[in-house]
């Protein structure tokens, strides 16, 4: 089960030479964008679904924000489109402040291959229009941070012992002074939950997009062998305080009688860290079942006695703890 | 009374007010909810717009406008956004300081020539197979089958990350 890295997206920013930026607030520029890019996508080869933010379902909202392949302002970006490929690991989205931003994401990890079917989509548009470019800039975008290669790629990182021995400052400075940002993984700090941290690259221009990916693989690696550290130690001299995290998450998954998704991620979080310490035993299979139930969708119908949404869950963490009671 | 116009996209109207620290002052920005979002998040958009404040630009250099759109550079440094392609080259004196001070580099390497259709595995190509026969198998209802292709999917994703996950 994944423990420390548990998945990588590639976003790639880029505008039409001839358009006004800021498709955001300009409704005929966001048509123009959005035409252009459905035309392309039609004779790609692929299948994509055409979605409107307005019209989109929750669930399908939550699964392409935790995927990063739906960015949080294009809830509020009027004229927005976005499509989505079948497999829901790339996504094209439309008149945002940019006028279009592929997102390729990849469950294993594999940043070069989101990088290079971002790439290869990005191509396919600049053979038919003329791209917004320029010989010393790269790519040109509407906020300047994203100039050059147009990318921002991102890991996720389960960093659970950083954050309960308070180290996660000193790591986000060192982060930060080598070129990457590390921050919580939801838009608000306080709905910040399952110790999921997000580390991307802070600059876009000078390097190759390849050096890029290869800096922010090598600082997450740093982040992980930190975290790997603390928790060595904690082993070592088997702090209280981590242990009594744990084995509550234990208790909690165990007995709970509703469990949100919110709770859900913290349980995975403490528990896949109880294992790690060797506080208790679980298959990974458990694991799995956790994360499942943490970032999955239960559906919730209209009818009055069908059980909660989230006392479903906790049936279903129980029956994966100790086979349901 | 009229609504404060947000200072970062200029457009829509401000709400919400963040007290700022910029190069050392205070400042007081108001923002719409787009883009107060964006400030929120911490991301490197949200780091961003501190540092174009701190981009020096004499007087001259910030009223130089951009012939194609009007985006002059200091309306740019107030909305961290440039206005169009063309803003980037007629603006380029005070948009290459602007440029170094964000990333510590002034032109971009390319290697763009490089560029190849994605290469994806045999192994990835059957995994994104199983993906669909799992929404397949959920949105039959046959939860069995589903149970099994998940456990398969879980197995091959550890196998392809080299099982450092």
């Amino acid at each position: 089960m994944k423990d420390y890295f548990i998945n990588a997206a590639v976003r790639l920013h880029f505008n039409f030479e001839d358009l006004p930026f800021c498709a955001d607030l300009d409704e005929n520029t966001a048509r123009t964008a959005t035409e252009r890019v459905s035309t392309v996508l039609e004779t790609s080869g692929e299948n994509y679904v055409y979605l409107l933010p307005g019209g989109m379902q929750e669930k399908t909202k939550e699964t392409l924000l935790t995927r990063r392949l739906f960015a949080p302002e294009t809830s509020s970006a009027p004229y927005s489109a976005v499509y989505l490929r079948l497999d829901e690991c790339v996504s094209i989205q439309t008149a945002l402040s940019d006028h279009a931003v592929i997102s390729a994401y990849s469950d294993t990890g594999n940043l070069v291959h989101c990088l290079q079917t971002a790439r290869h989509i990005r191509r396919q548009i600049g053979q038919r229009y003329s791209l917004a470019k320029d010989v010393d800039w790269g790519y040109l975008t509407a906020h300047p941070c994203d100039a050059g290669t147009g990318m921002r790629a991102s890991v996720l990182l389960h960093l659970p012992m950083l954050h309960l021995s308070k180290q996660l400052d000193k790591i986000m400075r060192i982060m930060s002074a080598r070129g990457a940002i590390l921050r919580p993984a939801t838009n608000d700090v306080r709905d910040m939950t399952g110790n999921l941290y997000l580390l991307e690259n802070k600059a876009s221009l000078g390097k190759t997009a390849e050096a890029m990916l290869e800096d922010l693989m090598q600082n997450a690696q740093h982040a992980m062998d930190a975290e790997r550290h603390c928790r060595d130690k904690a082993l070592e001299i088997k702090d209280d305080m981590i242990y009594d995290a744990v084995w509550r998450a234990f208790g909690v998954a165990s007995y709970a009688r509703r469990v949100t998704k919110k709770d859900a991620l913290m349980l995975w979080s403490h528990l896949t860290l109880g294992v790690q310490l060797g506080a208790f035993k679980l298959d990974d299979k458990v694991l799995s079942g956790m994360w499942t139930a943490a970032c999955g969708t239960i559906a919730q119908t209209d009818d009055q006695k069908a059980p909660h949404a989230d006392a479903v869950r906790a049936q279903y963490v129980r029956s994966l703890i100790n086979g349901g009671n | 009374m009229t609504p404060m116009p947000c200072d970062m996209c200029g457009a829509r109207s401000a709400p919400v007010a963040f007290s700022v620290i910029f190069g050392g002052k205070r400042a007081v920005r108001n923002y719409c909810i787009s883009c107060a979002q964006i400030f929120k998040r911490g991301d490197a958009h949200a780091a961003q717009i501190a540092t174009i404040n701190m981009v020096e630009a004499d007087e001259n250099e910030k009223m130089l406008c951009c012939p194609k759109c009007g985006t002059t550079f200091d309306r740019i440094q107030k909305t961290g956004r440039m206005g169009c392609a063309e803003c980037y080259r007629a603006l380029s004196s005070p948009t290459g300081k602007m440029l170094h001070k964000l990333s510590g580099a002034q032109h971009q390497e390319f290697n763009e020539s490089v560029v190849q259709a994605p290469q994806v595995s045999a192994e990835e190509e059957h995994l994104q197979l199983l993906k669909g026969e799992l929404a397949q198998a959920v949105n039959m209802e046959n939860y069995e089958r589903a149970a099994i292709l998940r456990d398969e999917i879980n197995a091959l994703s550890h196998h392809l990350s080299g099982g450092n996950v």
